[in-house]
This record gives C-alpha cells, sequence and structure tokens, in this order.
C-alpha cells in the first residue's frame, strides 16, 4: 500500500498551495468587458508599445476559466485576433498560467495548437492571472449539436470522424514522443524517483484536491483513493501528458474536418501515455451512432487503441489503462462533485449555475468507478 | 400553500422566458447562457421538488445501512479500529426526523465512512479490506443509480442509457 501522500509534483503543490490562500478573498465577481479592456491596454502599453486592445468580447463557455476575444488593429506590428484566458477566484480546475504558457510555447509547430503571446502568470496586472494566446478559428463540435456541453455526446457523423479521427490519434502521439528533457519547460518537474511515482503524483494531486474541496462525502471515491495506492502502475516511459486530451478539447473545420488547434493544455504534466488514452476513452466523452459506443466520438474502444498503438509504436497495457480510467473517472468526480460545487457554494468562479448543472454528469463517473474497479482488465 | 412553490417556480421561468431574455443583446452572451440554464435549472426542480424530502431520507438511511454492514466487518490496527469508533459514534448519533438532521446525518456518516476506508488503506486487516470493498461498490452502484435517475433531466445521460424513474428509486 502506497499511502504517501505528501508526494507530488512540487509545481501542482504550488498551485494548490495558492489556490487556498486565494479561496480566503470572498466572492468573485465576473469580469465586465471594460474592465478587461481598461486592464489589457494598460498591460500592452508595457508588454507592445502602441498596441491597442478592440473589441474586447467575452467568449461563450468556459467552466474553468474567463475568456475573452479582442483584435490589435492591422496597423499594428502585433496585428491579429487573440483570446485572453483568466483565472476566476477557484477554476473548476486549477491550475498555473505559467505552465500552460511553457507547454504552448514547446508545442509550437509541433501540433496545432494557440501560439501564446504574453503572460501576466501573477495577475499583477491583468487583475488576475491570466495568458494571451493567438486566436485559432474552428468548432468544437459540428452545427446541429444542439445545446450539449462541448465534448459530452458530441456526434461528428461519418464524415467528420473519417476525417478527424486519424489527425486524433497522431497528435496523441506525437505529444507524447516529444523531447520533453530537451525542452525549455522550467516550471515542469518529472516523476523519475522511482518507477510509481508518476503514477502516485496524480493520485496524490487529486486526493488532496478532494479532501480539501468536497461539500459531501462519498464512500466510492475514498474506496477508489485506497485501490488506486493499493494498484499504483509503474512506468520507466515518461512522456508528456496532454491531460484533457478528448473531443471538445480540439477545434476542426468543418468544411474540411481538418483540427485547427488543440486546446486545454492546463492540465498538462510528465507521467504515463497511459492517463491521456484512458481520458480519451472514457464513456461520457464518447457518443453512441448507430448503435455503436464510439470513445470520443471517433472509434469504438478497442480500435481506438489499436490505432493508438500503430500510431505511437507503444504498447498499451490493460492494466495500467484499467488504473488510468479509475484515476480519470475519479478526477471527474472530484472536479465536478467537489471542486465544481465547493467553487459554487462559496461564489469563487463567474459560472457556479453552469457548474451546479455540470455536478450531474458526476453521478455518471460515480457509476463508472465502481465498474472499473471491479472490471477484469483484459481485453 | 397560497401561492404554491410550483406556480412561483413557473411565475419565475416565465419572467425569465418571455422579459429578462428578451431584453439582452445577442452579445451578452455569458448572461443569455446564465439565463438560459437558470430556466434548466428550474423546470429540473420543479419536477424534483414533491419527492426532495423522500430523496434526502433515502441517501441518509443507505448510509446508515452501509455504516451498519462495514461496522460488522471492521477489522485492523489502531487507526482502523479508532476509526469503526468513529463511525459506531455517528451512527448512534444519526437521527432522521426533520430534514435537517437528516442532512447532518448524512454529511457525519459520510465523512465517517470515508475516513475509515481511509485508514484501513493504512492498517485495514486483508479480511476487512475486502469485505468493505465490496459493500462499498454495491453501495455506490445504488447511489450513482439514485442519483443519475434525479439528474436525468439534466440530460447528460447517453441514449442507450436505460433508468428507472426518479420516484422508484426512493
Amino acid at each position: 500500500m502506497d499511502w504517501d501522500i505528501t508526494d507530488s509534483e512540487p509545481a501542482i503543490q504550488a498551485v494548490l498551495d495558492r489556490r487556498r490562500l486565494r479561496k480566503q478573498s470572498g466572492d468573485y465577481h465576473p469580469r465586465s468587458e471594460a474592465d478587461v479592456e481598461a486592464r489589457l491596454n494598460a498591460f500592452l502599453a508595457t508588454e507592445a508599445s502602441g498596441a491597442r486592445a478592440l473589441s474586447v468580447q467575452r467568449m461563450g463557455g468556459g467552466a474553468s476559466k474567463e475568456q475573452f476575444s479582442f483584435v490589435i488593429a492591422e496597423d499594428d506590428l502585433h496585428a491579429g485576433r487573440y483570446v485572453l484566458r483568466m483565472e476566476p477566484v477557484q477554476s473548476i480546475s486549477e491550475s498555473d498560467r505559467r505552465r500552460e504558457f511553457e507547454i504552448l510555447a514547446v508545442f509550437d509547430g509541433v501540433v496545432p495548437a494557440p501560439f501564446p503571446v504574453w503572460l501576466d502568470a501573477d495577475g499583477d496586472r491583468l487583475g488576475q492571472p491570466g495568458a494571451i494566446m493567438r486566436f485559432v478559428g474552428g468548432v468544437t463540435k459540428p452545427r446541429g449539436n444542439g445545446a450539449t456541453v462541448t465534448g459530452l455526446g458530441t456526434i461528428l457523423g461519418p464524415g467528420l470522424r473519417a476525417q478527424i479521427g486519424p489527425q486524433f490519434i497522431d497528435y496523441m502521439a506525437e505529444i507524447h514522443r516529444l523531447d520533453w528533457r530537451a525542452a525549455h519547460l522550467p516550471s515542469f518537474q518529472s516523476p523519475d524517483a522511482d518507477p510509481r511515482q508518476a503514477a502516485r503524483w496524480q493520485v496524490n494531486w487529486w486526493a488532496r484536491v478532494w479532501k480539501e474541496d468536497r461539500v459531501q462525502a462519498m464512500p466510492a471515491v475514498a474506496l477508489a483513493e485506497r485501490w488506486m495506492r493499493e494498484n499504483l502502475p509503474t512506468t520507466n516511459d515518461l512522456v508528456l501528458v496532454h491531460g484533457d486530451y478528448r473531443t471538445g478539447n480540439y477545434l476542426f473545420d468543418e468544411a474540411t474536418g481538418r483540427i485547427t488547434a488543440i486546446l486545454d493544455w492546463e492540465l498538462a504534466h510528465i507521467g504515463d501515455f497511459h492517463e491521456d488514452l484512458a481520458w480519451a476513452l472514457q464513456h461520457i466523452f464518447g457518443s453512441v451512432e448507430d448503435g455503436v459506443h464510439l470513445a470520443s466520438g471517433l472509434y469504438p474502444r478497442d480500435e481506438m487503441i489499436a490505432r493508438y498503438e500503430a500510431a505511437s509504436g507503444r504498447h498499451v497495457d490493460h492494466h495500467v489503462l484499467r488504473f488510468y480510467e479509475v484515476l480519470a473517472a475519479y478526477k471527474c468526480i472530484v472536479i465536478t462533485l467537489g471542486t465544481g460545487l465547493r467553487s459554487a457554494r462559496d461564489h469563487h468562479n463567474h459560472q457556479d449555475i453552469l457548474l451546479t448543472w455540470l455536478a450531474a454528469v458526476g453521478h455518471i463517473f460515480h457509476a463508472e468507478i465502481c465498474d472499473l474497479m471491479e472490471r477484469d482488465p483484459r481485453p | 400553500m397560497m401561492p404554491s412553490i410550483d406556480d412561483r417556480l413557473g411565475s419565475m421561468a416565465r419572467a425569465v422566458q418571455e422579459a429578462i431574455l428578451p431584453a439582452l443583446d445577442s452579445t451578452q452572451s455569458l448572461a443569455i447562457e446564465q439565463a438560459q440554464l437558470l430556466l434548466a435549472h428550474i423546470a429540473m426542480i420543479r419536477c424534483q421538488l414533491d419527492f426532495a424530502p423522500d430523496f434526502e431520507r433515502t441517501e441518509a438511511a443507505e448510509l446508515a445501512s452501509l455504516a451498519r454492514a462495514l461496522l460488522q466487518e471492521g477489522q485492523g490496527g489502531a487507526m482502523t479500529m479508532a476509526a469503526c469508533q468513529a463511525l459506531n459514534s455517528a451512527l448512534s448519533a444519526a437521527t432522521f426526523d426533520q430534514i435537517a438532521d437528516v442532512r447532518r446525518t448524512t454529511a457525519s456518516l459520510g465523512d465517517a465512512i470515508e475516513a475509515l476506508i481511509d485508514a484501513s488503506g493504512t492498517d485495514g486487516d486483508a479480511s476487512f479490506k475486502e469485505a468493505s470493498f465490496k459493500k462499498v461498490i454495491d453501495a455506490g452502484r445504488i447511489a450513482a443509480t439514485r442519483d443519475r435517475s434525479w439528474f436525468q433531466p439534466a440530460g447528460f445521460e447517453a441514449v442507450d442509457v436505460q433508468l428507472p424513474s426518479a420516484a422508484s428509486v426512493i
């Protein structure tokens, strides 16, 4: 039994320590466009002299960060359209803008991703920690999917599936191929003290969040933590893990099916490649088309695993995959029924009403985690 | 009760639908999204309202049942036995008279059960770990089905999922 709850990535510990302090700061109020514009222009005056943010507009969605789009006029050196991502007091999943900024810079030209341009990691100038990226066009789901939450039950249809599926697999394999040891990632630490450290760091990260945020205990969540500590897998093949790789977290061109950007890198870390695959395989991120469940709306489970093995050259261990599927369901419970509800209850987010709505999803993961712990992992 | 809670919720929904949403400028995406979610919450609450006290009593009763089952098997070192004792105390103090009592019972039993499972990870006997695994999984499945039925109107369930009605699981 591995019950060392103190062993986790130092940068993540710092993020969670900072969060604990910020939670004492009282209610969070959504930022007005006028306030953001004023802050942005003061920021740009020092970062990009002469540039002015125009047409500042709140972007829809976003249960985690407040997002605003703006443009810098064509006659400026920095002309173009941008996205500002800012943290509320408490996001549904806490993360660090500096790490997100570093990871996006590293993947520039490797896989399609928003290019990071400016950073205010501490929020001294923007009012809250924030990062500014180049705007990328595209959609997260086809028109006609209705008012579904992005990434849940997305129906791509056979045409888009055939176009997007291979890219989805190839980019996941490409992310895992990154030589992270040679990359400039000063805010990331690697779990290489022992072969179980990668898995232990993840369990300790999310178990701490659950214990700090839960609004009501759930015996199965405690059991899952115990089960994971008893079943920590080993790995000596450390990769850069995206951390939230699934349909809904990439943009694509609906006409061509080309993925234009992989999004939401905020939970990226160094770990085991099975983690991203397990996340993409989660039942709720899939869809049912013609009576067949498709992982991430793209492929039947076994086919997605086989395609990942072919694209990456890696062998998927089904016992390790099962561990990371339990971790994935655990994380989703922590996020939706833990942090999400706590943030809403304490008024620490700009989307309280969305968070209390999304919490219903957590009960699906509750059922899933019970099944996963009992399931024979062999295919 | 006049006006009834349902009538008041209905009038709130109409205010949002008929007066507030049409008054919002189409560029106000956050306000529009939140008003739409408000409507959805009101609709779901109207479906649940009559059953809510029974739901909460069922939830508390099932936790009490799990607590008793775990205490029958509780074996281990000092930490596990201390957690058993704390759970036993919570169970003895559990009351179900008023809805506020029920909520307190749910909270205290849930916390004590989680603490026992945590403690057993450190020094629980193998027999207790095996028994508690099965009992918690079984209870988890029942709770998850009840909660999923309750929140089915939120629309997150896949099209191939069949759940019992909320009324039938409380």
